[in-house]
């Protein structure tokens, strides 16, 4: 890989020990990839939760601070393990829950906005088109390459590195070659509603396999919660970064544009049945049991707030089940100023802020049930040893507030 | 003795008994503690990579497998060193944060490399070679 006399010193630590671990990342990553160069990146979200950095990521992050390190360019960050508000409650958690605040404390020490959330795109965050980035959390990167038609491959560690430099390796999803469609998906049925967008993602990443989706058939552009929701379960099934959906892909205004002017690309069609058939794959809980509704994966916004509040009506959710929305601390501030979180909360609703039921130290027992809109969430708590039903957002408010699951 | 040429990523040289996956395998879901592989239906589920060459064809799996590796280093139950058909920068990055030298693009498929064989892995050199004999 090509550096810059600049790059060349920052790898060779004459710029400090930050600029040199970071360039080291990238430039073998760069190496791995057979990447030409670096390049700047506009900006960088990165994931910092204390159940992925634990002590050890918690003492680089701090010895960062302590070289006088600071982020080149803007960084908003990924969600906690933890709700800043709940601190203490959970007395087994408590040399964490210690840890994660440590790692929050450093991030901003090192001048990254305190967003705390997966879904920066409720905060208003667009990278424009083309503008390379560097964005943790699988869930936002196709929805950075696909509906914005910014580019970011899928980031770790790397992220950081990216932080500290301003740079990532030009490889990947920052190449336009990489990006090109390679199977149309047509969509047969009618979509709408976030719960339905999610099974659309895992299914279509099902269908699609290694093959960047070209989508046609949708009857109208999906919309932001929409569009995140089926981003995120996309990214659960697919390590892939990329789909296109013709009409909304800034690069895919037709089909032909969006498979590169290439032809012979195989069609798949995908209908109710395949949505079905993925809800299926995800749920494993059986009879009448739940103990937990988890809504916002990924976090959710206001507009989501109210169809909860609207779909409970008078009703309350029943006391034996917990029942959590997971979302950011912007979006819960905003709630608490509209009267929503108390109607909510009189309605029997917690709020989880900063974090989610996957990352949190507080972790749901093993044997419960838990039911959730988000097939990213079942996706996840699969491993959790936890039973699951995925299922619409009305089914879940209807189950939550007679207590036992009911078809 | 036997000499496969590939691609150094990262790191210097480190060498020990080979651990050798066929499938791909998940960092993150390694024990930072013990050094033991827990991801559910591996092969390898319950053996240690600690003081070993691990050896997998590419990272599969969480982001945060690159911390993981950083973890197991801190730990002292890190693999001396990692070989891979293509390393991912998952792995990429986390050998970097951990130190640990890394080597890919092998002439020959991973799984050439037997578990138990003593591996000398050579980042510098892009060299991998293998004593046949167990270590």
């Amino acid at each position: 890989m090509n550096l810059t006399a600049r790059q060349r010193d920052m790898l060779d630590g004459r710029l400090g020990w930050p600029f040199q671990i970071a360039m080291q990342m990238l430039a073998a990553v760069g190496k791995a990839y057979d990447a030409d160069e670096l390049i700047p990146v506009g900006s960088v979200h990165l994931g910092m939760s204390g159940a992925t950095m634990a002590a050890p990521g918690m003492r680089l992050l701090e010895k960062l601070v302590a070289h006088r390190a600071r982020f080149a360019v803007p960084v908003t960050l990924n969600i906690l393990s933890m709700n800043r508000q709940a601190v203490g409650i959970v007395p087994a958690i408590d040399v964490q829950e210690r840890e994660q605040l440590r790692i929050a404390q450093a991030c901003e020490a090192l001048g990254a906005r305190p967003t705390y959330t997966c879904n920066p795109f409720l905060l208003g965050i667009r990278p424009a088109r083309e503008e390379s980035v560097a964005w943790n959390e699988s869930a936002t990167a196709p929805y950075i390459n696909a509906a914005l038609g910014a580019r970011t491959n899928r980031e770790g560690a790397t992220a950081l590195a990216s932080a500290i430099t301003g740079l990532t390796p030009r490889y990947g999803m920052h190449v336009p070659r990489n990006r090109i469609g390679e199977i149309v998906v047509e969509v047969k049925d009618d979509i709408a509603g976030a719960d339905a967008f999610s099974l659309l993602g895992g299914a279509i990443a099902r269908a699609s396999g290694d093959a960047i989706p070209v989508i046609e058939g949708l009857g109208r552009p999906p919309d932001l919660d929409e569009m995140t929701a089926f981003c995120a379960a996309f990214a659960a099934v697919s390590t892939l970064a990329m789909f296109h959906i013709v009409g909304v892909t800034p690069e895919a205004p037709t089909r032909a544009e969006a498979l590169g002017r290439r032809s012979a690309a195989t069609t798949v069609h995908i209908g109710r049945a395949a949505l079905e058939a993925e809800r299926q794959r995800h749920e494993t809980a059986r009879g009448e049991a739940l103990d937990v509704v988890v809504i916002g994966c990924p976090h959710a916004s206001l507009d989501q707030l109210q169809q909860i509040a609207a779909e409970i009506g008078d009703r309350r959710i029943d006391p034996a089940v917990t029942f959590l929305v997971q979302l950011g601390p912007d979006c819960a501030a905003a709630a608490e100023t509209a009267g929503l979180a108390a109607r909510l909360a009189a309605s029997g609703v917690t709020l989880l802020r900063d974090s989610c039921v996957h990352v949190a130290y507080d972790q749901i027992p093993q044997g419960r049930t838990l039911a959730t809109d988000s097939l990213k969430l079942a996706y996840l708590t699969a491993s959790h040893q936890v039973d699951v039903r995925l299922a619409p957002l009305r089914q879940c408010v209807r189950a939550a507030v007679v207590g036992r699951w009911t078809c | 003795m036997q000499s496969f040429t590939g691609s150094g990523v990262c790191g210097t040289n480190a060498s020990g008994p080979a651990l050798v996956s066929d499938v791909d395998l998940s960092l993150s879901l390694i024990e930072p503690e013990t050094g033991i592989i827990a991801q559910p239906g591996h092969p390898l589920r319950g053996e240690s990579v600690s003081g070993r060459v691990l050896v997998f064809p590419i990272g599969s799996g969480s982001s945060s497998g690159s911390y993981r590796l950083l973890s197991l280093s801190e730990y002292g139950t890190a693999p001396v060193a990692i070989v891979n058909d293509q390393a991912n920068a998952v792995v990429v990055a986390g050998a970097v944060l951990a130190g640990i030298p890394l080597v890919h693009r092998l002439s020959r498929p991973v799984q050439d490399i037997r578990t138990g064989a003593f591996v000398l892995v050579d980042a510098v050199n892009g060299l991998v070679i293998v004593h046949e004999e167990k270590a």
